[in-house]
């Protein structure tokens, strides 16, 4: 893995999101306690002890975006993992047989391509109620088919090179050609889909929490921290202004280890050598 | 070309048909009954099958989904369990609402990044270049919902350019009601832009180094003569596809940046019927959405034919 050389947009991309790590785990050292109410600090501003001031009922805003970006980041984390994995396996599995399965599945696929996944991820909170393990699963099964669609064509591009052609006549386990051989060729597309999908679970979590589906109270995510601090917007911005920033920040981060071709470059510099 | 636009109208009608059956057997297979629910646990029997009887539960599951199909058309989507009205009174206001949202982002979308786009496409390494790709960045990794919040804070209440939450009915006052509306419109259009504008010059760049565009060149034409007549028409097809997309998505996103301004839109109501458990109003707007997506899909494949023949083939 040495081997891939980052630009430097993928650079800054690391190092915001390094920081975003560091800003996250610090909240282990952040004594304040994220549900602790005190009246004495209603819509508190900053301050020393409280950097990014206190909210509606005096609780420390500073360790509520970390315990929130915290909940949001492991709450995509999941997800991205449940969807890729179906994800994966489903277009792998339409992409490499093709035939009647293949048809059927792809009709379905394109049926709930056709729908948003933050309309997907709502209808599925609807039919089972609301929280962080409903999120998590909406969310996974709301990016599957996405993934599908897009291994499904890697694929079927791959399916007809000569190598899996040899494999198959040599015999090799399907399994085996599909997971051991094709997989790591198509790794480059792998990749951006996992940023791009990570990107857009941490968007839709923030904006189901932000509808109040998502993570209960008095846990945060930064989607309900930012619903919670809107109705206070007038007096009391930095409310606001603390934990949006940190979400575009992570957003930012993302965004530019996401864009740009260089896993491509990295892996086509690769045969070079 | 009107074959094409018939086959895809046909597919358009099919893939419809097996969505409405999807969406109807998902919140056919939920646990629990809505008629308990409505009477809670002490309900007597007669008044169970009476309910039952008014909203039509105890015909056989096919039968009601033709009714539900049938609908679509006739615009008939049976009665809220919650309001006891019915779903299409209540959902047609909203409808209005949603669509001049999401048709003024659309048009800001449309008229903002089209012209910048190409801009930067022929002025790629320039100054102005330099200026607004990082600020694309920034722009896509905003959530439009944050950004709602921080137009609300920076127009609303340093400004005074509008009063938060101070929505205005169409009906009372229309061009109050879509002024109101500009806002919600640019904190849906903002991100899309930024995306818009990316894709359009990266399109423009990449046929403008193929090898059409070097015959252009060859036979004497200057960048603005190869670009407006030659590279543009080639390299705005993948940008419709993507506002085709962006219309669907735009839809969604409303319905968090209602929540941010006020607006009693198609969005506020789909979350409180999802609280309450008020299937056939969330049925039934599921359905509409995904429809106004799939209609959106249709048009993007009929400018597709317009603008490129080669498609008809």
């Amino acid at each position: 893995m040495n081997k891939i050389k980052l630009n430097n947009q993928k650079k800054i991309g690391l190092i915001i999101i390094a920081v975003m790590i560091v800003f996250v785990l610090s909240g282990f050292l952040n004594r304040n306690s994220f549900d602790a109410m005190n009246k004495d600090l209603i819509l508190k501003g900053s301050s020393i002890l409280h950097p990014f001031g206190c909210d509606e009922f005096g609780r420390d805003i500073l360790k509520r975006t970390q315990v929130g970006m915290g909940i949001s980041v492991a709450i995509s984390f999941f997800s991205v993992i449940i969807g890729t994995f179906f994800g994966t396996l489903i277009g792998a599995l339409c992409g490499y047989f093709g035939g009647i399965v293949d048809d059927f599945l792809n009709a379905i696929i394109n049926v709930l391509f056709a729908v948003p996944s933050l309309l997907l991820a709502l209808v599925f909170v609807s039919l089972f109620g609301s929280g962080m393990v409903q999120v998590t699963v909406a969310l996974g099964i709301a990016i599957v088919p996405s993934f599908a669609k897009m291994m499904r064509s890697e694929f079927k591009k791959q399916r007809e090179l000569e190598y899996v052609k040899m494999a198959k006549l040599i015999k090799v386990p399907t399994a085996r050609i599909i997971f051991v051989h094709i997989l790591p060729n198509v790794l480059e597309t792998f990749l951006n889909c996992v940023f791009i999908a990570f990107n857009n679970c941490i968007l839709a979590e923030a904006g189901l929490s932000f509808l109040g589906i998502g993570v209960q109270p008095p846990l945060a995510s930064l989607g309900s921290l930012l619903s919670d601090a809107g109705g206070y917007i007038r007096s009391a911005p930095y409310m606001v202004l603390f934990p949006a920033l940190s979400l575009i920040l992570l957003l930012f981060g993302i965004g530019l280890l996401s864009s740009g071709e260089s896993f491509h470059h990295a892996y086509s510099k690769r045969f070079k050598d | 070309m009107g074959k094409y636009i018939i086959k895809k109208f046909i597919l358009l009608i099919i893939t419809l048909i097996i969505t409405s059956f999807v969406i109807f057997l998902i919140f056919e297979l939920v646990p629990g009954d809505p008629v308990m629910d409505k009477l809670g646990t002490r309900a007597t029997p007669e008044a169970v099958a009476a309910l039952r009887e008014k909203w039509g539960l105890n015909q056989p599951f096919l039968l009601r989904y033709f009714k539900f199909l049938l609908g679509i058309f006739t615009l008939d989507f049976g009665t809220s369990y919650t309001y006891g009205i019915s779903v299409a009174s209540l959902l047609k206001e909203k409808i209005i609402i949603n669509l001049c949202m999401s048709l003024m982002a659309l048009a800001i979308v449309i008229l903002i990044s089209f012209p910048l786009g190409v801009y930067t496409a022929k002025h790629t390494g320039g100054l102005s270049d330099k200026i607004i790709s990082p600020l694309n960045q920034a722009a896509m990794s905003i959530p439009s919902f944050v950004l709602g919040l921080l137009i609300t804070f920076l127009f609303g209440i340093v400004l005074r350019w509008f009063r938060p939450g101070g929505y205005v009915s169409y009906k009372t006052d229309f061009f109050g009601f879509l002024y109101y509306l500009i806002f919600p419109s640019f904190a849906l259009a903002i991100p899309k832009i930024a995306m818009c504008i990316r894709l359009l010059k990266g399109n423009i760049l990449e046929e403008a180094s193929k090898d059409y565009s070097i015959t252009a060149y060859a036979r004497g034409n200057n960048t603005t003569g190869l670009l407006y007549r030659h590279v543009l028409k080639n390299a705005v097809m993948p940008t419709v596809t993507f506002i085709g997309m962006i219309a669907a998505d735009m839809i969604c996103s409303g319905i968090v940046i209602e929540q941010v301004f006020s607006v009693p839109g198609l969005g506020q109501i789909l979350i409180n019927s999802i609280s309450t458990r008020d299937f056939p109003v969330v049925e039934a707007e599921v359905l509409m959405i995904a429809l106004f997506i799939m209609v959106i899909s249709f048009i993007t494949d009929v400018i597709h034919v317009i603008i490129d023949p080669r498609v008809r083939i």
